[in-house]
């Protein structure tokens, strides 16, 4: 599974969240790429109260971050069974623009 | 660290801090916060014994000004000051504002400046604030549950947490202190309200591990002092403050993934430096606590011990007002109540209150060196800006 994220056409700096000039370079050639993003859960929180009560009426959720090789920090809710230490994939959410999911990698 | 590469600052001579001055918290407030500004300026004016007039700087700090800033307060309260400074930074603003004036007063770009942090708070500015507090949050972590500063805080806590084996308990010993300290604050909303560890231990979870006595409560209210010549201060028989050193930094060690200490580890060692002091030589200290796991990193990072070992530390002193380590002796944020900026400017009000002996609380005996140290603006996953000063009893 892959995300959007952007890049520097420059640099190939990757940038999250996304920039108006390379955060490393300052270059403007930036573009979003679909990309796979892998990285280690390093801590995980449990959100019981949520500034929207919607988000968290079937229960409360779980918010993780994510260290990326591609040296950017995610913050992304978490799939069930996951904990700190595990890899991860970043998924896209399907019904919520903005909202990523971070899972255990799928096997091809 | 970088500091090291840095020729040293200069001192800050001759420049004195008075006139800690407080607008009482309200848990909630239908004014403006243009009406806590002009409180806080009057209180000014009443402590010092000056005329408007004789105000000719303004630093300020605000969330809820809407569209104001410094210099719209001018107008409001019919001033013409030369010099006025307006700082968006939070939780940094207190020690930002005082490292500003103080090089203004010392370059002589102004006379008397009145520093103020003001806000108002009621159902709807907090939740205002949380919803469209940066660029970044709105794009990257509100999506990820609206969970809010918690969130991220929740996040610092835990990875905290792993990496050096603390506990709930270690936490909770900064905020059960803190209320300690609150009990004979009037001004602290949540001091008639006793807190001990296993009420702190058994409270709701909020984003966990951060649980409810981890978060402060917002609400209304004022900070303020003025910053001027010694000399001044001495003709106007205002108690006062020097300043010893001041450090700032902003987005540090950006390339850790989980926060795990704050800008003040990069200058800490210029702060004291400069200050000629060890921290052994500190008599009360005042962190920025919007959360304990912050208040902690800034025990560490500013050389009370060191990295990870601050649960070791809190375990082995007392902080409380007639402790060994008296922190956050007015009861802090935690439990005074988290009056927006004027929050950033609690570590520095307080510091002065100490070491001046003018508390709203209890007096940390003998005291006449503290420090004060801010941390403001989450504008992702952790907050950016981070400053500390040491101040002096002066006469």
């Amino acid at each position: 599974m892959s995300i959007p994220l952007q890049f520097c056409r420059s640099c190939g700096t990757a940038q999250h969240p996304a920039r108006d000039a390379c955060r490393a370079c300052l270059s403007d050639a930036l573009e979003v790429r679909v990309t796979p993003v892998t990285g280690t859960l390093l801590s995980e929180a449990v959100i019981y109260h949520s500034l929207d009560p919607a988000m968290v009426a079937n229960g409360p959720l779980r918010l993780g971050a994510i260290a990326s090789p591609l040296g950017i920090r995610i913050l992304a809710l978490l799939a069930p069974c996951l904990s700190a230490g595990m890899a991860v994939e970043l998924t896209p959410c399907p019904d919520r623009p903005g909202t990523i999911i971070a899972r255990a990698p799928q096997q091809a | 660290m970088a500091s090291t590469t840095m020729a040293p600052a200069c001192g800050y001579g001759n420049v004195a801090v008075a006139c800690p001055v407080t607008v009482p918290y309200q848990r909630s407030s239908d004014r403006q916060a243009h009406w806590f500004f002009g409180q806080a300026l009057r209180r000014l004016l009443d402590a010092s014994g000056l005329a408007k007039e004789e105000i000719d700087g303004l630093a300020c700090s605000s969330f809820t000004l809407g569209s104001d800033t410094t210099v719209a307060l001018t107008e409001h309260f019919d001033m013409s000051p030369r010099w006025i400074e307006w700082l968006p930074t939070g939780g940094a603003s207190g020690v930002m504002a005082l490292r500003r004036a103080a090089r203004a007063v010392q370059c002589g770009d102004a006379s008397v400046i009145a520093c103020i942090a003001a806000d108002t708070a009621n159902a709807d500015t907090f939740a205002a604030l949380v919803s469209n507090f940066s660029r970044f949050s709105n794009e990257a972590v509100l999506p990820q549950g609206m969970a809010g500063p918690n969130g991220v805080f929740a996040l610092i806590t835990d990875h905290y947490m792993r990496r050096f084996g603390a506990t709930r308990e270690d936490f909770g010993r900064i905020a059960v202190s803190q209320r300690a300290n609150a009990a004979g604050n009037p001004n602290a909303l949540l001091g008639g309200r006793p807190l001990d560890m296993e009420d702190y231990l058994s409270a709701a979870p909020i984003v966990s591990p951060i649980h409810k006595f981890d978060c402060v409560m917002p609400c209304a209210g004022a900070e303020a002092f003025l910053v001027m010549s010694a000399e001044r201060a001495r003709e106007l028989g205002l108690r006062q403050a020097r300043v010893l050193g001041a450090i700032e930094r902003h987005n540090a060690f950006f390339h850790e993934p989980v926060a795990m200490r704050g800008g003040w580890a990069m200058d800490a060692d210029a702060l004291w430096r400069q200050a000629g002091i060890a921290p052994s030589a500190v008599d009360c200290v005042q962190t920025y606590d919007d959360y304990p796991v912050i208040a902690a990193m800034q025990i560490e990072d500013l050389g009370f011990c060191g990295k990870g070992e601050a649960p070791t530390f809190l375990r082995a002193r007392d902080l409380t007002v007639p402790g060994d380590f008296p922190h956050n002796t007015c009861g802090g944020q935690l439990s005074c109540g988290q009056a927006g900026a004027a929050g950033g400017f609690l570590p520095v009000v307080e510091a002065l209150r100490q070491i001046t002996g003018q508390p709203l609380g209890a007096q940390v005996p003998g005291a006449r060196i503290a420090l004060a140290s801010g941390y403001g603006m989450v504008t992702y996953d952790r907050c950016l800006a981070t400053g500390a000063v040491l101040l002096e009893h002066a006469v």
